[in-house]
Order: C-alpha cells, then sequence, then structure tokens
C-alpha cells in the first residue's frame, strides 16, 4: 500500500509531504497504519469534504492512498476534521521527516 | 489616542460624487461612522468617563489535548497569574490585544459589541499550529521538535484575533487574494500589537511573525517578515520562507486556499513601506488607514488592487486629499507592484 499526504496551510503555511510505502515499514508501524485505512472506509470517502465557512489557519489535508487494486484521494480541511479521519491523519503525520 | 471624530467633509465630498458606486457606498458608509463617532463623544461629554472598560471579558480554556469537538474545555480561574505559560500568555495577548483596539480605534472587542474572547490552549498534542475557528482561538503546544508553544508569539494573538475582526468587518473570503488580504490584515495587527506593548517605532520594531515559535534546532528567525517577506527562515527540513515580496512573483497553487499565507508577504510588504515612510508608531497613522479600510471599505472578495485603491481613499479621508499619509499609502503599494486603481 502506498499513502501519500500533503499538508498545506496552517499559521505558518509551511507545507509538508510524506510519501509511504508500507511494506518496507516494520510490522509495528505498517499494522496501525493500514488498520487506519481499512478502519476508515478510505476509498468509499467522498474525494472532498467541504471547508467550513469561516474560521482561519486551519492545516488543509490531501490524502491519497493506492491499495494496489485502487488509488483514491480525499481532501479535507481542519477545523472539521471527521473523526474517522483524524486518528489515520495523526497516524501518517508521525512520518513527516523530521 | 481616542477615535478621531474630526473628518473634514469635504474629503468626503470627493467620495460621494465619484462615477464609482463603490466608492459613494463607502462614503455613505465612513460618514455614518463619523455620526455614531460624533454622537458617542456628546454622550461621554456630558458625563466625564475616563477611559470606559465595560465590555472587556477574556476567558481562557484548557482543551487538555482534546480536538475541536472538546472545545472550548475547561475554564480556568485567574488565567493572568497563572503557572502554565501558554495559559498566562494566551490570557495576556488577548488582553493586549482588545486594549489595542480599544484604546487606538474605540473597538470593543471582536464584534465591536463586547463578545468574550476565548482562547484554548493545549489544543490536540504536538500541535504546530494556531487558529480561529470562527468563534474562539486555540493554541498548539508545538512538538517541541522544530515549534514552541505559538502563544509563545504575542503577534500570533493579535493575528488570531483579527480573524475574528476580519469575519465581523470586511469577511474577505478565505482563498486567493481576498484570502491573503485576510492573513495580511491579521499580520498587520498582529505586529502592531506587539510592537505597541513593547512601544516600539518603525525602525525599531522587527516587522517578523511568530518571533520564538521556532525551535533553535530551526534556522530561522520567525514565520515570516513583513520587511524582507522570504527571508523568515531557510531550513533543510522545513524547507524556504515562500513568501513573493511583490506582484512580479506572485505564486499561483491550489493548496493553502490558493496560497493565503505566501501571498500575503506582498500586501504585508506594503504596509510595511507605508509605515516606513511615515515613520513614529505605526499604529498612529499607516495602522490607523489599515483598519479603517478593514471596518468600513472592503467586501468579501476584495482583490489586492481593490484594496490598494480603498487604503489610498480612506487616507484621504482621514488626513486629507494630496496629504503625506495619502502618498505613504500609495507609495507602499506601488513598492510591491500594485498599481492604484483610478
Ligand atoms: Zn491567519
Amino acid at each position: 500500500m502506498i499513502i501519500h499526504l500533503v499538508r498545506s496551510g496552517g499559521f505558518g503555511g509551511i507545507r509538508r509531504e510524506v510519501r509511504i510505502e508500507t511494506r518496507s515499514l516494520s510490522s509495528e508501524e505498517r499494522e496501525p497504519l493500514e488498520g487506519l485505512v481499512k478502519a476508515s472506509g478510505f476509498f468509499s470517502l467522498p474525494g472532498k469534504f467541504p471547508r467550513p465557512g469561516k474560521g482561519a489557519d486551519f492545516f488543509t489535508y490531501s490524502i491519497t492512498v493506492d491499495d494496489g487494486e485502487r488509488v483514491h484521494t480525499v481532501e479535507v480541511s481542519e477545523p472539521s476534521l471527521p473523526d474517522i479521519l483524524r486518528p489515520l491523519i495523526r497516524e501518517i503525520s508521525k512520518h513527516f521527516s523530521g | 489616542m481616542a477615535v478621531r471624530g474630526i473628518i473634514p467633509p469635504h474629503m468626503l465630498k470627493h467620495l460621494a460624487e465619484s462615477s464609482d458606486p463603490e466608492d459613494r457606498k463607502l462614503a455613505v458608509r465612513m460618514l455614518m461612522r463619523i455620526e455614531k463617532v460624533r454622537g458617542m463623544r456628546r454622550a461621554l461629554g456630558e458625563v466625564y468617563v475616563a477611559t470606559p472598560t465595560g465590555g472587556r471579558c477574556i476567558r481562557v480554556y484548557d482543551v487538555k489535548h482534546g480536538s475541536d469537538s472538546d472545545l472550548p474545555g475547561d475554564l480556568l480561574a485567574n488565567p493572568a497569574k497563572s503557572k502554565d505559560p501558554e495559559v498566562k500568555e494566551a490570557y495576556k495577548g488577548a488582553d493586549a490585544t482588545y486594549s489595542f483596539y480599544k484604546d487606538l480605534y474605540g473597538r470593543n472587542s471582536i464584534d465591536d459589541k463586547g463578545m468574550c474572547i476565548d482562547s484554548s490552549v493545549h489544543f490536540e498534542t504536538d500541535y504546530d499550529n494556531a487558529g480561529w475557528d470562527g468563534r474562539q482561538m486555540i493554541y498548539g503546544d508545538g512538538d517541541g521538535v522544530y515549534f514552541n508553544r505559538f502563544t509563545i508569539a504575542i503577534d500570533v494573538i493579535g493575528h488570531e484575533l483579527t480573524h475574528g475582526v476580519t469575519e465581523y468587518e470586511a469577511g474577505l473570503v478565505y482563498q486567493d487574494q481576498p484570502g491573503a488580504l485576510n492573513e495580511s490584515m491579521s499580520d498587520v495587527f498582529g505586529t502592531l500589537v506587539k510592537q505597541r506593548v513593547l512601544n516600539e517605532t518603525v525602525d525599531q520594531a522587527d516587522w517578523l511573525i511568530g518571533e520564538g515559535i521556532f525551535t533553535k534546532k530551526v534556522k530561522g528567525k520567525a514565520l515570516r517578515s513583513m520587511s524582507a517577506p522570504g527571508t523568515a527562515y531557510d531550513d533543510p527540513k522545513l524547507g524556504k520562507d515562500p513568501q513573493p515580496a511583490d506582484m512580479k512573483h506572485y505564486v499561483k497553487t491550489s493548496e493553502d486556499e490558493g496560497g493565503v499565507h505566501i501571498n500575503s508577504g506582498i500586501p504585508n510588504h506594503a504596509f510595511y513601506l507605508a509605515a516606513m515612510e511615515l515613520g513614529g508608531h505605526a499604529w498612529e497613522k499607516a495602522g490607523r488607514i489599515w483598519y479603517v479600510t478593514l471596518r468600513d471599505a472592503l467586501k468579501p472578495k476584495t482583490s489586492f488592487a481593490t484594496a490598494a485603491k480603498r487604503t489610498y481613499q480612506v487616507a484621504g479621508v482621514l488626513f486629507g486629499e494630496g496629504s503625506a499619509e495619502q502618498a505613504a499609502v500609495k507609495k507602499g503599494w506601488t513598492g510591491v507592484g500594485v498599481k492604484i486603481p483610478k
């Protein structure tokens, strides 16, 4: 499975990006990631969650998952991250370089 | 300095007779504001009141590493005396920002109706961010590796609170040029709050946004620079400050709502140039012009060029047509490649 996350925006506007090939991870790292992709029903999620009309400085995420058969991208913004995606985003974010 | 109520009506006549309907609407809005201020002065003149303090309501909550569904969290007693630096800074920053708007521009809180200013600290875990969610401010602790807590910089607090002001006034859409203007307004008033607290003149100020947020590990002094956009940091892990300082380098991107935190460098630098031209305390002239423009003269989809025109017109109304203040505003925008439209 290949997971690609781009985080943009936020107060600092500092772009972060990570591309993870899960088979190159240890099982302690791979299992929670693949588990959360599955638990979120990622491939059935809408491609874009509506951005809240108010607020500022929140992160925007673009997540793409390729499981070998399907490729799907989901775009979502804080502060209204759906609860189903929050743990996955936090888990992927641990892999930002540094 | 209190709100200036004396604005020569002939300055407004110029706007009121313009062929542009937006100019005429601006004239009407400004006349109404002036009448309101005059009425207020009359009322205050009858009974001596030192400084009206009613309406100052500042609350700090601990969300205890929860997320948006846990907001605001537990209300904290006595935040001004808290031993938790994040609580104390969130309180003091909001308090200083409230005073800034009230003392200098006569504004009573975010909505100008004295609404409570709410902040929640310890948002999520290792959260490298601060934000305004449409109701309140939130602050992250930072990851401790690259980012310190976001309350460490008082201009960040002024920045977030100003997002609330903008939402209640101009309502600048958070996308592309209006979004970058929204961001810039927050940086402008954020840095002015800091300058006022430190009592700095334009030459003494650092014009940095978020100074102190980066840990020592990061090669950079702050998140943004208004005096030299694009030079705030250059780090092997975090990359280089992407802000342009002029229209020639405007960044076209779909990320970050069209680069609202990137292209804000352009209006930021225009403000800086205007303020430097005027000298002294930036909040007295340049800040006043920008504030009245934000309050009375912008619409949700205002472009850089229109914002330039509005600040120029407001400078004419506040300080006189052909005044040094108006010339400084023009110089600021010209310096970033934005031509003021006729
Ligand atoms: Zn902002």
